[in-house]
């Protein structure tokens, strides 16, 4: 049927024939997406949907935070500082010379008096504090290329100020394995009669152990400077061995931190008797750091950690604490209809 | 660390008290002094993502598949690409992912950070719905409302002067701005008047 407005039938009705076919094949395609038609979910926060969510927080908190407090009350630590005990009473005024002078014996000895039970494995740790290994040029001072390939021996890029001793390079170089940890640590139970045997294969990450470091690289040409920063290596193992080296190399995140020195693989009963007899090697006199020593057993959640325990359960206590607060606001002020008019001039209205 | 917490709260979607809350609880949590630096520093990455899914949950009014699908896959992928970054051997980041992840603890503590983080803020905010709501909050009950079937004779009566009112509301906005301003719902109040 022709237009209604049109004047002569047969060009008007030929055009207004294509200019229909052109506007149906540039329709785009119907799709509830595009339309924004799709199913939605518009949640508001009502009263009743808060306090249960508040009360099923609190139910789930509160359990998860006794059993992480349990878990942390069952391990067992023992802390030792021994940087000042182990130091003559004549030099407790000059402890750096005490440190530095290497003609002095270093050996002291200490006791534990093991004050629970202590389940296998029980992990050996030396402590440090305001020892800050995440100082930014201590943790750039080392070369990964060195430490992983024998190739690069040479490779001492970044090490400075402890790259080369006497024209060498130094492997491995840097400041980081330059202050290695050097305190020894061995254990007797009673009165001298037993000696606890200290395991110290595994104390490193495998990936660390297998990658990082070479089975190929021999410590060479190290602590041969005018300064001694910290423990020998032995230069007939390579890296990969050397899991004291590894150890410490990992960088740590906190001035106060703890590392691995070894494991012992033997119960202990309470009242044992520990006897401790180290070699007091490291110099923390230099910074007026301090050094401990830590004897630890672990649970699932790790070593002795009281604060996930407490914020959990205190957050469930708040969480229950809230919805006895909501309940009662819904109760004493309960939501009428007249709640949800608004007040409003009646000349707004009008206009 | 703080430089991370930092760029992710420029983002505008970790207020400064949740960054607060994420450093706090990573270091508390991790105080046991074994932790290396590339442990701290993905604890509290984590924390912040975790935060940040949660955050713009709580921002959005009508869920879809696609917000749905957004928010939770970006959640995912975080852990997706730093498990295959920690499968990368020559990285400082070799294996971290790994042990995180194969630790209670870390799990326990992003439990901690969201609870923490996420508590005061839905607190807050269903409290300024509750007892002072804006013109949005309004919108919303009443949107909510006319789905019910069972709506008193009372209540229609007042929910139809609310939505005229609301009307001439919007209208006036409108007005006031750009031709391009488009009023949130007012074709669902329109009909309802």
């Amino acid at each position: 049927m022709p237009p209604v407005n049109s004047d002569g039938a047969g060009p008007s009705s030929g055009e207004d024939g294509s200019a229909a076919a052109v506007k149906k094949r540039n329709r785009p395609k119907y799709h509830r997406f595009t339309q924004q038609e799709l199913q939605a979910c518009k949640p508001i926060l009502i009263p009743q949907t808060v306090i249960l969510v508040l009360v099923f927080v609190g139910l789930i908190f509160i359990p998860i935070g006794l059993a992480c407090i349990a878990a942390s009350n069952k391990v067992v630590e023992l802390v030792d500082r021994y940087d000042t005990k182990c130091v003559p009473r004549n030099m407790l005024r000059n402890k750096v010379a005490f440190i530095q002078n290497s003609s002095i014996d270093k050996t002291c000895t200490r006791v534990f008096k093991v004050p629970k039970d202590m389940k296998k494995p029980i992990y050996i740790y030396y402590q440090l504090d305001k020892f800050y290994q995440n100082h930014r040029r201590y943790v750039k001072s080392l070369n990964d290329m060195q430490l992983r390939n024998p190739k690069k021996v040479a490779d001492t890029q970044y090490c400075s100020p402890e790259a080369t001793a006497n024209g060498r390079p130094i492997v491995p170089c840097g400041l980081i394995a330059w202050s290695l940890f050097n305190d020894t640590y061995s254990f007797t139970r009673g009165h001298g009669n037993e000696t606890l045997r200290v395991n110290k294969d595994g104390i490193s990450w495998k990936s660390e152990r297998n990658r990082r470091f070479g089975k190929n690289v021999y410590p060479k040409n190290f602590q041969n400077g005018t300064l001694i920063g910290g423990g020998q290596l032995n230069p007939s193992k390579p890296l990969s061995e050397q899991e004291d080296l590894i150890v410490w190399m990992r960088i740590a995140a906190l001035p106060t931190f703890r590392k691995l020195y070894g494991r012992i693989d033997m119960d202990l009963q309470a009242g044992d008797r520990v006897e401790v007899t180290m070699q007091n090697n490291y110099n923390s006199y230099s910074f007026n750091g301090k050094k401990s020593l830590v004897l630890s057993t672990a649970g699932w959640l790790g070593g002795k950690n009281a604060f996930l325990g407490r914020a959990y359960a205190i957050v469930g206590l708040a969480c229950f604490l809230l919805a006895l607060l909501l309940a009662l606001l819904y109760f004493v002020f309960p939501m009428r209809e007249e709640h949800l008019s608004l007040h409003y001039t009646p000349a707004r209205l009008v206009r | 660390m703080m430089f991370l917490i930092n760029q992710y709260r420029q983002n505008g979607k970790i207020k400064p008290n949740q960054a607060l809350v994420v450093f706090l609880t990573t270091i508390c949590a991790y105080s046991d002094e074994k932790s290396e630096i590339e442990e701290l520093s993905m604890v509290a990455l984590s924390g912040c993502i975790w935060l940040q899914a949660f955050v713009v949950t709580l921002d959005t009014n009508s869920f879809t598949y696609p917000q749905i699908i957004l928010i939770w896959g970006n959640f995912i992928a975080f852990y997706m690409i730093n498990l295959i970054v920690s499968a990368v051997p020559t990285l400082q980041m070799y294996t971290i992912m790994f042990r995180l992840c194969s630790q209670p603890s870390y799990w326990i503590t992003m439990g901690l950070i969201v609870a923490v983080g996420m508590g005061p803020v839905l607190a807050l905010r269903y409290f300024r719905n509750m007892f002072r709501p804006n013109a949005i909050n309004i919108l919303q009950q009443i949107e909510q409302s006319n789905g019910h079937t069972h709506t008193t004779r009372n209540m229609e009566s007042r929910i139809i002067s609310a939505g005229s009112y609301l009307t001439h509301l919007l209208a006036d906005s409108r007005r006031n701005r750009g031709a391009t301003y488009q009023p949130l719902l007012s074709d669902s109040v329109a009909s309802d008047g």
